[in-house]
């Protein structure tokens, strides 16, 4: 049986204690919400490495390829007409892919890369689809597109729909988008058409969107940590079908330019933000 | 929700002319040129020549690499349908409709036909060995060599073992999986398994393992257990073999295991 | 002749940050290459930084540095003015030095 006094004496003793304890417990449940989560975790880690990206070093050599006189014709670059007219290449990155003349059909970065190095330079074009990526003439359109694109930076996308086979591109790039196959029944909609979703860590954009195109498209070429080296758009499309587990796609082949310019189009009035870093 | 959206795509240019006869010409070439896409309640259907279009510069853009052959891009039913649904938030929404429902259907049913029971009427294996299948997301890719077996990659979409961080969210979280759905110990274990063949719980997760689609027509996740039946896409048989999918049953079933801690 | 670095200074109140993107392989001497053979050490060993021609910060690398290594480190009691330059070498004798002034 207690007096009157023990249990106040008690109550007192452990007070202190009682408080402290429960202060300790609310700050942990705050800090639980609004508290380090993964998500959280994963964005002040990838903000730390943005200070330092890599790709920089890259963009200073395609600089320097852009302007060497090279190839079996011992020419420079600086004649290639990306779309803006000969030479340009400030902001020529975010209005492509897009239709020309000479070759009479509509064009993503690369694939225009690699028709001004068969005719200015005299580069073998069968040679360079050939090729693997990162590899040869390969690794040296990956330096080229991290100088172009760096020259569109925090520019808005502008990817034309003016002429028809613009317009056509992107119904089957759309379409190509939506197309299930392969063992796994995968298209690029099954991981990109969603907010707000990952792969194991890694974020997946929602291409369908403005926002989510404008982020992915804006961002390729990118500086892959885990490669070491710069990535263009055309490799990591193919590593995508890779791991759709479809066929493989042919380097600058006419799906590839469509997904591009479904992408390119939906990414419209986004700020371009190139060469991106990536894990 | 879904919104409605009618799309009509000009091929016709409408360059040169006058402001004035724009809208009427313009208007004629809607109604005679224009390639129309039909709206349905499950999402934007596509147009014929569009595919037709699209389906020719696929075939000539792609080349077989490694086991992955040309005939993977020749779509099965499930696979068409399937395509043709689009601009819907959730692909779960797709079974809800009431406008292609007859046909969703038949196609579902054709997937559940597929399924089978062990062939020895065990329902379960290991679910150690269940775990390593959920983290190896290799197989079928044309950097894979045809006969080593493939994963069933399950961390790349789903949060599984409760101590695994590194999962996905494409799919739900089967983090507790049995405990939450009555299996508590190895009493209700025992009991479930022992009435295999009718406990609608070991049914679904069996069914789902082997064919995801006989639940959710259109479900991103792979048909993993069945043999596709379609003789142009010979992908070598089913992703996962039948012990896999019996490890994964105990990886999600067993009380035992880490998903259900 | 190796690739230059990236150097990026941001100073307030006598303290700069130092930011350092070098351009450089770091074979650790464990990867091997296709053919199954070791890739063979190729890394920077040691990296030191002056200002105004006093060694400020010396360090000596182990392996387990990436590859376009960088570097980020705080100087005190630094002024306008002030010429920093970042040395690096590596296992083969290379080396390279570039500057930059403090704004």
């Amino acid at each position: 049986m207690f007096s009157f006094n023990t249990p106040f004496k008690f109550v007192l003793k452990h007070l202190g204690a009682a408080l402290l304890y429960a202060y300790a417990w609310s700050a942990f449940a705050q800090a639980q919400q609004l508290g380090v989560s993964t998500d959280a975790a994963l964005a002040q880690y990838r903000s730390m490495l943005q200070d330092a990206n890599p790709a920089d070093l890259y963009v200073a050599k395609g600089q320097a390829l852009w302007t060497k006189a090279r190839g079996p014709k011992a020419q420079s670059l600086e004649s290639c007409d990306l779309g803006l007219g000969p030479g340009v290449v400030k902001g020529a990155w975010v209005q492509m892919p897009r239709y020309f003349n000479d070759t009479r059909r509509v064009q993503d970065l690369e694939s225009r890369l690699v028709t001004c190095m068969e005719a200015i330079q005299g580069f073998n074009t069968q040679e360079i689809i050939a090729q693997d990526f990162s590899k040869g003439e390969r690794a040296n359109i990956a330096l080229l597109a991290a100088y172009v694109s760096s020259e569109s930076q925090g520019m808005t996308f502008k990817v034309p729909q003016e002429h028809a086979l613009e317009r056509e591109m992107y119904a089957s790039g759309q379409e190509l988008f939506y197309m299930r196959g392969g063992t796994h029944d995968f298209s690029c909609a099954s991981c990109h058409t969603q907010d707000g979703r990952r792969i194991r860590l890694q974020d997946l954009p929602n291409l369908s969107t403005s926002a989510g195109a404008g982020f992915a498209f804006g961002t390729w070429p990118a500086y892959r940590v885990s490669m070491g080296s710069i990535w263009t758009m055309q490799q990591r499309l193919a590593d995508c079908f890779r791991q759709q587990r479809f066929p493989k796609p042919k380097y600058v082949s006419p799906a590839t330019v469509a997904l591009s310019v479904f992408m390119g189009v939906n990414a419209s009035g986004q700020v371009a933000d190139a060469p991106g870093l990536k894990r | 929700m879904q919104s409605f959206i009618q799309k009509c795509r000009v091929s016709c240019s409408t360059k040169g002319l006058c402001s004035g006869l724009i809208a009427s010409t313009l208007l004629l070439s809607l109604l005679s040129s224009c390639s129309w896409t039909q709206q349905t309640n499950l999402g934007i259907d596509t147009d014929r020549s569009v595919q037709e279009k699209t389906l020719s510069l696929v075939f000539e853009s792609f080349e077989p690499k490694g086991q992955a052959e040309l005939d993977r891009l020749k779509q099965d039913r499930t696979q068409q349908f399937c395509s043709t649904q689009r601009g819907l938030k959730d692909q779960s929404q797709l079974t809800q409709s009431t406008t292609q429902d007859q046909l969703a259907e038949q196609i579902r049913l054709e997937n559940q036909a597929l399924i089978t029971p062990p062939k020895d009427g065990n329902y379960f294996g290991d679910f150690k060995r269940g775990e390593l299948i959920a983290q190896d997301g290799r197989g079928k890719t044309w950097s894979d060599p045809s006969e080593s077996p493939s994963g069933g990659n399950c961390y790349n979409c789903h949060r599984i073992s409760k101590n695994e961080l590194s999962y996905g969210t494409l799919g739900p979280s089967l983090y507790q999986f049995a405990k939450l759905r009555g299996i508590n110990s190895a009493k209700d274990f025992a009991q479930a398994s022992q009435n295999s063949s009718t406990d609608p719980l070991i049914q679904y997760t069996w069914g789902v393992l082997m064919n995801s689609k006989a639940y959710n027509v259109c479900t991103v996740m792979p048909r993993f257990g069945v043999t596709l039946n379609h003789k142009t896409q010979g992908h070598g048989g089913p992703i996962l073999n039948e012990q896999q999918i019996k490890d994964l049953m105990s990886l999600l079933l067993d009380p035992r295991s880490p998903v259900n801690e | 002749m190796s690739d230059p670095m990236r150097i990026r200074l941001q100073s307030a109140g006598g303290l700069t940050t130092v930011k350092v993107l070098m351009s450089h392989e770091m074979e650790s001497g464990q990867r091997k290459d296709e053919d199954g053979k070791i890739v063979p050490i190729w890394n920077i060993q040691d990296v030191f930084a002056t200002l105004n021609g006093r060694v400020v910060m010396s360090s000596e690398w182990g392996g387990g540095v990436s590859k376009n290594p960088f570097l980020q480190f705080v100087l005190k009691g630094t002024k306008p003015g002030d010429k920093l330059s970042i040395t690096w070498r590596d296992n083969k004798g290379d080396t390279r030095t570039d500057e930059a002034v403090v704004s």
